[in-house]
């Protein structure tokens, strides 16, 4: 119990510092550009699986639940808010996770296990601004942007179920989802994986910077980014769901 | 007192309750070659960690240059890490950059947490690292990935990029460790002529004997994170210590 309160509040700090440090000098652009690149190319075809799948599946169930009440026409609303409040940003980021989470702690913890974090510090380099904030900023940024790929494969997904399945035109599938889709569903659905994106990147890095033991730690320090990280965005977004129906409506 | 580099005044360092390092004491002065020698997991490179601050430990004191390291702050100790270079066990390049870059990493950190890297200074960057690869034969290298270079040749870029700021004190951890006879006694004869031509202080830990007799004339002796020896080559060589004398049959 002592070592989980230790955990938790060298994780805080850690997120402490990294606001701190974020605004000084020196600032490693190219290692953000690099990460997002990567977390870009990793993310890109597990999203767009993830997406159109789930899409799919929650479609055809959304439409047997839908004709029992004889509703089977607002599958295009039910399936919109359903992806873009909730399933999108929570599936998506989970999905995203297992791969970016894994990926982060993996490197983080080789080079602490290959001593370049020592040898970075040797140089006299903050190894928050160096190695933590571009992954944190990266992650922020492109788990909306992956989310977006997501939404929109699931949506793709709905429509093939919509058109092929329960036999609408597909123009009608599509202005269903447009007309009901409101300001507060994307703020809700887009500032989700704002969060999530800082959960995954700054946990996973935290968690590599821990390992130790050599590569059985690396191991050990891995599957606890992928696992805590899921754990904390399930949290998370009961919690952020719960605000944003205080807040916003 | 003024030209000690490095004191340890009863160190310990424990590990999960498990000690690793047990009342080391001892001290460099400015100039000494020293070598530390001990088996593995006898806290050789714990005690090289400790020296740059990497690694806190739990009892006793270190100085750097006669100032506690306990009592420093962060920018005063990176002030005095920047006067010494170490060698990684495992050469810690970073596999994504260049050997150029690598190399030319602890001049460019130095200058871009100031200001913004000029034209001019990559130019005289880049003949500082041009000269330090060719003291360690490394000509043409200067755009491959460390993958593509022997063993051998990363630890030269190793050795190049803990030189290159021109330090007082290098640190060498097992730097023949790994390598094949013929190419481990090239980077010893390496280490040996920068010894004789650089003059710097240096502690090169490792449990090749043969090895820490070449390169330094003071030797320590580590067994199970306690220092069982501690005087000159020659002392070493006519120590009828058991620890010594085991160490020396092994090792020669
Ligand atoms: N981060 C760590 N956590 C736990 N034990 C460690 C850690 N680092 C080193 N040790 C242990 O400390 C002992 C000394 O390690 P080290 O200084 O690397 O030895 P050497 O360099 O002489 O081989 C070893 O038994 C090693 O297992
Ligand atoms: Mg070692």
């Amino acid at each position: 119990m002592y070592r989980f309160f230790l955990l938790v509040s060298d994780y805080i700090r850690l997120a402490a510092l990294s606001f701190r440090y974020a605004f000084r000098r020196p600032w490693y652009g190219s290692e953000i550009i690099k990460e997002m690149d990567k977390m870009g190319t990793y993310s890109l075809p597990i999203a767009a699986i993830t997406g159109f799948f789930t899409g799919l599946v929650l479609a055809l169930q959304t439409a047997r639940s839908l004709e029992a009440f004889g509703i089977k026409t607002y599958i295009g609303q039910v399936l919109a808010i359903t992806v873009v409040r909730e399933l999108g940003p929570v599936i998506g980021s989970l999905m995203i996770a297992g791969r970016v989470a894994s990926g982060i702690a993996a490197e983080v913890g080789a080079m602490v296990v290959g001593e370049q974090i020592d040898a970075l510090r040797v140089m006299g380099v903050n190894i928050i601004k160096r190695v933590v904030i571009p992954r944190v900023v990266a992650g922020v940024v492109m788990l909306p942007v992956l989310i977006v790929l997501v939404d929109v494969t699931a949506l793709m997904g709905g429509a093939v179920v919509s058109t092929f399945v329960l036999r609408f035109p597909s123009s009608f599938y599509w202005s269903s989802v447009l007309q009901i889709l409101t300001y507060h569903d994307l703020i809700m659905g887009f500032t989700k994986p704002v969060v999530f994106g800082y959960i995954i990147a700054s946990y996973s890095t935290f968690a590599g910077l821990r390992s130790s033991g050599g590569t059985e730690g690396v191991g050990r320090a891995t599957t606890s980014a992928v696992v805590t990280s899921s754990i904390l965005i399930i949290l998370a977004d009961f919690i952020l769901t719960k605000i944003y129906f205080l807040v916003l409506w | 007192m003024a030209d000690e580099l490095i004191r340890f005044q009863s160190v310990s360092k424990y590990y999960d309750d498990i000690p690793v390092l047990r009342h080391v004491s001892f001290n460099l002065k400015k100039g000494e070659q020293l070598a530390i020698i001990g088996g593995s997991g006898s806290g050789k490179t714990t005690i090289l960690k400790i020296i740059l601050g990497l690694i806190v430990p739990e009892e006793g004191e270190v100085f750097l240059y006669g100032k506690p390291v306990r009592a420093l702050r962060e920018d005063e100790l990176n002030r005095l890490r920047s006067r010494m270079g170490m060698v990684f066990q495992s050469g810690a390049l970073f596999d994504s950059l260049t050997v150029w870059d690598n190399v030319a990493m602890p001049l460019l950190e130095e200058i871009e947490r100031v200001r913004k890297i000029t034209e001019e200074d990559i130019e005289e960057i880049d003949a500082r690292v041009r000269e330090m690869l060719g003291l360690l034969d490394l000509k043409g290298v200067e755009q491959m990935l460390p993958s593509e270079l022997s063993g051998g040749m990363m630890r030269r870029v190793a050795v190049a990029r803990a030189l290159i700021k021109q330090p007082e004190l290098i640190l060498y951890d097992e730097p023949t460790v790994g390598l094949d006879p013929i190419t481990a006694d090239r980077v010893t004869r390496y280490i040996e002529s920068l010894q004789q031509r650089l003059h710097v202080s240096s502690i090169v830990v490792t449990h090749d004997l043969r090895f820490a007799m070449r390169v330094t004339s003071r030797i320590i002796m580590l067994v199970k994170g306690r220092v069982v020896f501690d005087g000159s080559k020659e002392e070493f060589l006519k120590s009828t210590q058991d620890h010594v004398v085991l160490f020396r049959e092994a090792g020669l």
